[in-house]
């Protein structure tokens, strides 16, 4: 267990270091009577309160007991108090919180609130409650120890049940007559592995704190036995003309809290897949950087963006590869594809907002503002800033995409500050108006809301809201119709088209929903593994699809409930390996001949369409005439 | 020459460790009077006769405020005395309090008589006449009242030691229960009749049997009610944390020894003494072991205590009766010759200790050099034992408390040396006198205030001591002190004495390890502290001025 | 707002009496006679049973618990075993000490490591934030009390500013309270600050990972007022719930750090109850620690809801 943990390599050096602390300690622990040069609790009275020096390593105590093998002692006794504080930390708290986890009910309420006031009173406090009612040492003490922190374990294991009972109900495991054990064994035990390790850490390094403060109050380890605590009380005696003596043990309790803590962490952070490396999140968006051949942009009249050769990339994967595109002004330009087809990355890269690990390089990334041509590739920062406010941005989860404390106003406000030069009274005017503009009903009284209070349809259109306060020429949209109900998507679509026509915007669309696209975009780019395979205007795309992965995404329409991705074919991927040559879709693609393995295709024009299959022309794909249509 | 002889001989009586005081509170075995002794023998009773006492009668009041400004007017007292003591106050009640506590006491209280650089003096009482060995009559002082208002007359002496006398329970019974009565013989004069003689009687008036409390008091525990120059301000007292006393301002009777208008006593454990001492918060406090570099660093003076105190192996399982080797007199012997005393003083005592292996030290009277045969020598000892059949030594438990556990500590690890398989066991503070005394337990370390050697006999060496539960066989020494008490000479006495106490040592019933000269550090603030054998921790208040 | 503060300070009663109940429970299991606590070895057995019969041991449990926590409801926390003092009394003498400690030592945590975490997290993924962030893990792991060991030796008694023993009572003079309990406050919230401080920085950099930073961002906020006015907040809501739990901890350390101080607090008290077999004191001890960690408990409460609006009962 240890091995596959200490093992792994994001580890920085610091956590292997404390992994070889825990180890040195654990084996000095163990082997210590071995180990240990003198006898700890007999001293040389010949020798009393020596500094460090060749017979004594870390020198002697006010008896003359040898330092350094009082703190191996110690280091038995720490590591006992740990061990048995776990422990018990675990054998009480788990069973508890599994049980009234299952349980439920009232039953549950009732150990929780017992819990709770257990958890109430501080472990050194109970600590000494116990101590007091059974006689002090360090068994007792430590049971209060585990005692205590077993109320945050059975918290943690009761959640964990919860959670699986809920899911179990969902999938109707418990319909089809799983028992409670095997539940426990199958699906809890070896999700409660990773949590109680990282909390085990913790009460670990709290009852080596606790052992040495109670050691130090004279109710721990009784004498002469070392405890780091109690050398430090011998240390605090002398302290004055002494003051080395209470560095070893100090160091000790110091060193070994240390290494059990930044194990703690980098165990943690295993689990929760927090973003170590890139700390700053969203905050520190990758600048786009300038690659390939340099060719003057063409300008064309009304063209607002232009994308040539954009490529995302992830330490593992290829996002997205030379994607090129223009949309003009009042165009709609839809992205269709399936999760992970790269479509998001594409906007994102537009809008100046991706956060590494990504690397985005591109030819060409240009918008047409009022004030002139702007480039977003190699800028600074400020240059980013300024890019960003051209592009209004309309994100796929509306209800975790505003700031939970602030109300709608607040945040309209902060966004229409940015856009500038208003007055106060303007920006309260002009936040009624855009409100009004994205067809909420009750401007001033939705202004007043904060998120938690208002619907994810309306929380989308204060997403659009704050999209446009900058009055952008291009608005992005990423899946904006995906986390909403059947119903309000329509509203939406219908919302988007109308500010789209009214404002004369470019609008780049991302959706999976071929239907969806349908409805909004003059032109349509489908995207598979990171390629644009097939370019058209929708019209045409429907109706005679030049790509065979087009075509099996309007043969998915009718099935295609809204709101429900596509998923990629789970036969297909999990049978078929990525193709080192040729065509991607290949290994899925019905019509897969032999040329297509050979080369990677090129785009080209067939028919009007730009298509990345090397057999269009050969292939008679169906398309649907009608409508595929939207919603119920 | 009388005088010296009888100061030599009283400066053994209560030099109490701030660390034992502080292990054994209330109820361990080091509050019974220490001078309680019925001395059959005592040639010379107390020196402070008539004569004497009318002598001092004009200067009375100076008491050891020698310094003190003989201006017409009062001086007003000013300023606030701060003391730390590592012993809390457990009761108010002068009857029930233990020697430890007595400083917590003398401000309210005061006593009947005082020690002096010069011997008793009279304080409260302005005369003493000794009638005969076991009668003394006290004549009271006019004009005092307690702080109820209550006057200080023969009838509120009486009525105070006829309480004390009903109280079985109290710490100092043996002194009380020497009284056979306490009259008025007139409205200023009491009259002590004793059951048995001593010739310690009129030193213990200086101490907790020497106060008086009103006879209107009714909650001594809490509401202390004393003719002392102070009462205990009980709005500002915490109880465990400080106490607080503030003068009296209602006609004190001796204004010229009350020369601080407040006393704050804190509870400061020996550590935080000291640093309380080096960082100034604390104006005077009972010393402690820690380097005496670290007290003249910080500009404190230090006062030693007249007499040291003791630290030693106190047997019980002389006869081998709960574990058998230590029955064997060689056995002990060898354990005494495997005690390294300076390896102890260094250790426990910073090295500030004596390290005698007899009793007494060679400048007390009653020193002998038989002991100095059990000097520290482990080969020795080594071989002693295997002679003794116990080559390989065998396993023996110690029993102690917090406060003793570096002795004890101590002493583990020098039998170890010896080849002795030695363990401790840590009991609660304040529980080691009943364990001793609960007749499970073959020996224990411990540390003790001086007492002058016939009430050392009687409380730890001779037969039926407090400490001898289980009945041991103690040999002759009951004859020796026998002798010692018959004498009829302060030099026979004294050789009487130094042979019970070589005895008691070569047959291993005590074990020296250290003797002590505790005494007291103070600020350069502080005048006119001065510490006598019975306050030998703590000086009295009275006195007292702070600058 | 105020029934919001009703309801919480309502749901803190029952967790107060589990906790006492649980101290009452425990303090069953001990063998020790208040009777000879209180009378000494050498009573006769009448007096003891008299004793008993007195404060009520004799009666079954619940019936002693129910009228112990009668009188703890009026603030009677019953007679101390060991002597004739009120457990209330001696408590509220020490109380002062105890609380002052652990609230400097939550201000030192708070304080310290709120700035800290934040100046760590505004710097995520920069060389400062690497910095901070290593000398809280090892602040982290610094036992109270031998910083306070070190304080003392260090501080107070070579520098004539700090008290190395002495607590000012804030009564007495603001000020010398202020110095009595900042060395102590200090050594007592360093680790706390620094776990303060780490809880700050992840909370921090896990708001920084919240879509509604990237639209704050997308918006055209400037990065100043996202790290401190979006993020900051966010990332104080999970900091200040553990800091109710930290509370408890603090006074936990409290006690230790009295010791080294000798300082005259509740951690003396108990000790010396615990020495004496005096479990009344224990017990309102205990009691009294449930009691305090509820009400900070409560008053952060209330932050919480100023800070996070959702949680408001409407």
């Amino acid at each position: 267990m240890k091995r596959r943990l200490a093992g792994t390599e994001g580890d920085s050096t610091f956590v292997k270091v404390a992994w070889g602390l825990i180890i040195l300690l654990g084996g000095v622990a163990v082997f210590g009577p071995t180990l240990s040069p003198y006898d700890p609790n007999i001293g040389d009275f010949q020798k009393l309160l020596q500094g460090p020096n060749g017979d004594h390593w870390l020198g002697t105590d006010n008896l003359g007991r040898d330092t350094l093998s009082r703190l191996i002692a110690g280091t038995r006794v720490a590591a006992l108090a740990g061990l048995e504080a776990t422990a018990i930390a675990i054998a009480v708290g788990v069973p508890i919180g599994i049980t009234v986890g299952f349980v439920g009910g009232t039953i549950d309420r009732l150990v929780m609130r017992v819990v709770d006031a257990v958890a109430a009173i501080p472990a050194l406090v109970l600590a000494i409650a116990i101590i007091a009612a059974i006689g002090s040492g360090l068994g007792q003490a430590m049971l209060a120890v585990g005692l205590a922190f077993s109320a945050s374990v059975a918290r943690l294991a009761r959640g964990l049940a919860l959670a699986e009972r809920e899911r179990l109900y969902v999938d109707g495991a418990r319909v089809v007559g799983l028992s409670r054990p095997n539940l426990l064994g199958r699906h809890i035990l070896p999700n409660i592995g990773g949590p109680l390790v990282v909390i085990a850490t913790t009460v670990f390094a709290a009852a080596i704190v606790i052992e040495a403060g109670l050691s130090f109050l004279g109710l721990g380890v009784p004498i002469p036995d070392a405890s780091w605590g109690s050398m430090l009380t011998d240390a605090q005696r002398v302290h004055r003309n002494h003051p080395w003596q209470s560095v070893p043990p100090g160091i000790a309790i110091f060193i070994s809290v240390l290494a059990i803590n930044v194990v703690g962490d980098s165990l943690l952070r295993r689990r929760r897949g927090e973003s170590f490396d890139h700390p700053a999140g969203h905050l520190e968006p990758v600048i786009v950087r300038k690659q390939g051949e340099h060719t003057e942009p063409v300008r064309e009249p009304g063209r607002v963006l232009t994308v040539r050769s954009l490529s995302v990339s992830y330490p593992e994967t290829t996002a997205v590869l030379d994607a090129n595109f223009h949309v003009d002004q009042g165009e709609v330009v839809a992205l269709v594809g399936e999760s992970g087809s790269g479509k998001t990355s594409v906007v994102m890269a537009i809008a100046g907002l991706l956060t590494p690990p990504a690397d985005v390089g591109a030819a060409e990334l240009s918008l047409n503002t009022p004030a002139g041509d702007l480039s977003l590739l190699d800028v600074s920062r400020r240059e980013q800033y300024g890019w960003r406010r051209n592009i209004g941005v309309v994100f796929q989860e509306p209800a975790a995409s505003l700031n939970p404390l602030q109300t709608v106003g607040r945040q309209m406000t902060n966004a229409l500050k940015r856009a500038g030069g208003l007055s106060r009274r303007e920006i309260s005017e002009r936040t009624i108006e855009l409100l009004n503009a994205v067809g909420l009903p009750h401007p001033q009284e939705v202004a007043r809301l904060r998120p938690d209070q208002i619907s994810g349809g309306m929380a989308q259109r204060v997403v659009i809201a704050q999209a446009l306060a900058s009055e952008p020429r291009l608005l992005v949209a990423d899946e904006p119709t995906t986390a909403l109900d059947v119903t309000i998507q329509a509203e939406t679509i219908a919302l988007l088209k109308q500010l789209g026509e009214e404002r004369g915007l470019a609008v780049v669309l991302v959706t999976h929903d071929l239907g969806v696209a349908a409805q909004l975009s003059d032109r349509t780019l489908v995207m598979y593994q990171g390629r644009v395979v097939e370019a058209a205007l929708m019209a045409d795309l429907v109706a005679s699809p030049q790509h065979p992965y087009t075509a099996e995404l309007l043969e998915s329409v009718p099935r295609n409930v809204p709101g429900v991705r596509i998923e990629p074919r789970i036969d297909h991927l999990t049978t078929l390996e990525v193709p080192t040559a040729g065509c991607l879709y290949a290994p899925r693609c019905p019509h897969a001949a032999d040329v297509c393995r050979q080369d990677e295709p090129p785009l080209r024009e067939v028919n009007g369409h730009l298509t990345a299959c090397v057999r269009a022309d050969d292939l008679d794909l169906a398309g649907i005439t009608r409508n595929p249509g939207v919603g119920p | 020459m009388l005088l010296k002889r009888k100061l030599l001989r009283l400066l053994s009586v209560l030099f109490a460790f701030a660390l034992v005081a502080a292990a054994c509170g209330g109820d361990s075995d080091d509050d019974s009077s220490s001078g309680s002794s019925d001395s059959a023998t005592a040639a010379a009773t107390a020196d402070s006769s008539e004569d004497e006492a009318e002598e001092e009668e004009e200067d009375a009041p100076a008491e050891d405020t020698t310094e003190a400004t003989a201006e017409d007017a009062a001086p007003v007292p000013t300023g606030t005395l701060r003391m730390a003591f590592s012993t809390d106050v457990q009761t108010y009640d002068p009857v029930m309090t233990g020697v430890a506590q007595t400083p917590y006491l003398q401000p309210v209280y005061d006593t009947l008589l005082i020690w002096t650089s010069d011997g008793v003096k009279p304080r409260q009482a302005e005369a003493v006449r000794i009638i005969d060995a076991s009668t003394y009559e006290l004549d009271i002082r006019a004009g005092i009242t307690f702080s109820d208002g209550a006057t200080f007359d023969a009838a509120a002496v009486v009525a105070s030691y006829e309480r004390a006398m009903a109280n079985e329970a109290s710490p100092q019974t043996p002194f009380y229960s020497n009284i056979a009565s306490i009259t008025a013989t007139s409205d200023m004069t009491v009259r002590f009749e004793l059951v048995n003689p001593t010739t310690v009687f009129l030193e213990d008036l200086t101490w907790l049997p020497g106060m008086v409390t009103s006879p209107n008091a009714t909650d001594l525990d809490t509401v202390p009610v004393g003719a002392g120059g102070w009462v205990l301000d009980t709005d500002s007292t915490r109880a465990g944390v400080q106490q607080d006393f503030v003068a009296r301002t209602d006609g004190y009777w001796d204004p010229d020894s009350v020369l601080v208008e407040r006393i704050e006593m804190r509870l400061l454990q020996e550590e935080a003494s000291v640093n309380a001492m080096l960082n100034g918060e604390i104006d005077l406090s009972g010393r402690v072991d820690t380097a005496v570099s670290d007290y003249e660093d910080a500009g404190l003076t230090l006062i030693n205590s007249p007499g040291p105190s003791l630290c030693y192996v106190q047997m019980i399982d002389l006869d081998g009766v709960l574990l058998e080797p230590l029955g064997n007199v060689q056995v002990r012997r060898a354990m005494m010759l495997a005690l390294d005393r300076e390896g102890y003083n260094q250790a426990v005592l910073n090295g500030l200790g004596e390290t005698n292996p007899g009793w007494f030290l060679p400048s007390e009277p009653w020193y002998d050099p038989g002991p100095e045969k059990y000097a520290f020598d482990l080969p020795k000892a080594k071989q002693m034992l295997a002679d003794a059949g116990y080559p390989d030594g065998f396993s023996i438990l110690i029993e102690t408390i917090p406060p003793l556990a570096t002795s004890a500590e101590a002493v583990q690890q020098m039998w170890t040396a010896l080849g002795l398989d030695v363990s401790l066991n840590m009991g609660e503070p304040g529980t080691l006198g009943k364990t001793l005394r609960s007749g499970t337990t073959e020996l224990t370390p411990t540390c003790n205030i001086g007492h002058p050697p016939e009430t050392f006999y009687k409380q730890r060496v001779g037969p039926g001591n407090m400490f001898d539960p289980l009945e041991a066989d103690r040999g002759e020494i009951a004859d020796l002190a026998e002798v010692a008490m018959m004498a009829t000479s302060i030099e026979g006495q004294n050789a009487g004495w130094a042979a019970v106490f070589a005895y008691a040592v070569d047959n291993g019933f005590v074990m020296p390890l250290a003797q002590r000269i505790g005494g007291v550090a103070h600020s350069p603030a502080v005048e006119g502290a001065v510490i006598t054998p019975t306050n030998a921790d703590y000086p009295r208040p009275y006195g007292i001025r702070i600058r | 707002m105020t029934r919001t503060i009703l309801i919480r300070i309502a749901s803190l009663i029952p967790l107060v009496i589990l906790a006492s109940f649980v101290t009452f429970w425990l303090l069953q299991l001990t063998e020790t006679d208040p009777a000879v606590v209180r009378l000494g070895d050498d009573a006769t057995e009448e007096a003891y049973e008299l004793y008993r019969e007195e404060i009520g041991v004799n009666d079954p449990f619940l019936v002693q618990y129910g009228s112990w926590l009668a009188n703890a409801a009026t603030g009677d926390l019953g007679e101390s075993w060991h002597g004739p003092d009120q457990v209330s009394e001696l408590i509220s003498e020490r109380l002062s000490v105890t609380i002052s400690l652990a609230l400097g030592g939550l201000f030192v945590a708070v304080a310290i490591g709120m700035v800290a975490g934040v100046a760590a997290g505004v710097r995520a993924g920069r060389p400062a934030d690497g910095m901070i962030t290593a000398v809280a893990s090892s602040g982290q792991a610094l036992p109270n009390f031998w910083v306070g060991i070190l304080l003392v030796a260090f501080v107070a008694i070579p520098y004539d500013v700090f008290p190395a023993t002495l607590y000012t009572g804030p009564t007495e003079s603001v000020w010398n309270w202020l110095l009595s309990i900042t060395l102590p406050s200090i050594a007592l919230g360093t680790s706390a600050a620094a776990a303060i401080a780490r809880q700050t920085r992840a909370a921090f950099v896990r708001v920084l990972h919240e879509p509604y930073i990237r639209t704050a961002l997308a918006v055209g906020l400037s990065r100043r007022s996202i790290l401190y006015r979006t993020a900051l907040r966010n990332a104080c809501i999970p900091v200040v719930t553990s800091a109710a739990t930290l509370f408890g901890t603090l006074l936990g350390g409290a006690i230790v750090v009295e010791a080294v101080f000798a300082y005259p607090g509740l951690g003396n008290l108990v000790l010396v109850g615990i020495q004496n077999g005096d479990l009344p004191i224990v017990l309102g001890f205990v009691f009294v620690a449930a009691v305090a960690v509820a009400l900070v408990q409560l008053v952060l409460d209330i932050t919480y809801t100023i800070i996070d609006p959702r949680t408001r009962v409407s």
